[in-house]
């Protein structure tokens, strides 16, 4: 296991920890200055996708790229240099994987992405509420 | 939509969420630090003004990794493993600043009732 792969996906859970807090801190703050707007959902739903983020990034690291690994070995392998149809099916296979990681890297990044959007946008409200 | 696209797009995703996760935190600074005057406390908002400059940091050098300037592939993923060091020592100074303000928050409030 790479332990870069471990040092973001340890990010990501302390993150979304940080991130639901946050939403219990609205929540209790909302309660102070007696606004029944449930803005604490943003931030809750935020730390989903931060979940969903970190289950395309685990996903990926876990089970695709060992797939990608056995198949480039599989493909430097003598008997399979020497088939072309074996050959075809491997590189077919291979660009199946590798689609697969670019669509789960686009998802996991989408998903960390809205998260962060929704953490700003209720503590802004939260901001404008306090400012008037 | 392309292959290229897709890695552009995610560069581009990767580096707005690390600057929007810094403001909202930031926002979540300013706003402890309207309650040290109102509870006329400590409200740790140094703290939480200041942590989230790891993710932000965690942006610029993931920025600095998509761009074609840097050739290496050794300092390209040493960039990559100072991002994530970033992220995570950030994460973790946020969580501690929320949890502390959660505390304090807490005990204002149990005061008070």
């Amino acid at each position: 296991m790479k332990y870069d792969v471990l040092l973001y996906q340890s990010g990501l859970i302390v993150l979304m920890a940080a991130v639901i807090w946050n939403a219990v801190v609205i929540f209790k703050l909302s309660a102070v200055i007696k606004q029944n707007k449930p803005i604490w959902i943003l931030p809750a739903f935020a730390a989903v996708l931060l979940a969903a983020a970190f289950c395309f990034h685990a996903y990926a690291s876990y089970s695709l790229l060992p797939q990608m690994t056995e198949l480039i070995n599989r493909m430097a392998s003598s008997d399979v240099m020497l088939d072309p149809a074996r050959l075809g099916t491997l590189k077919i296979q291979m660009a199946q994987v590798k689609d697969a990681l670019i669509w789960l890297k686009m998802a996991s990044f989408t998903a960390f992405g809205v998260a962060a959007l929704m953490l700003l946008m209720s503590n802004l409200i939260y901001l404008k509420w306090i400012s008037k | 939509m392309s292959e290229e696209a897709m890695q552009v797009y995610s560069h581009i995703a990767v580096v707005s969420a690390g600057v929007l996760f810094w403001a909202g935190f930031m926002v979540f600074g300013f706003i402890a630090g309207r309650y040290t005057k109102v509870f006329n406390r400590e409200t740790f908002s140094g703290l939480l003004m200041t942590a989230p400059s790891g993710i932000l940091i965690y942006a610029i050098l993931m920025l600095l990794r998509s761009s074609t300037m840097v050739k290496s592939q050794q300092f390209n993923d040493g960039l990559q493993v100072a991002a994530y060091v970033f992220l995570l020592v950030s994460a973790v100074l946020c969580l501690a600043g929320m949890i502390k303000f959660g505390k304090l928050l807490d005990e204002l409030l149990k005061y008070k009732g």
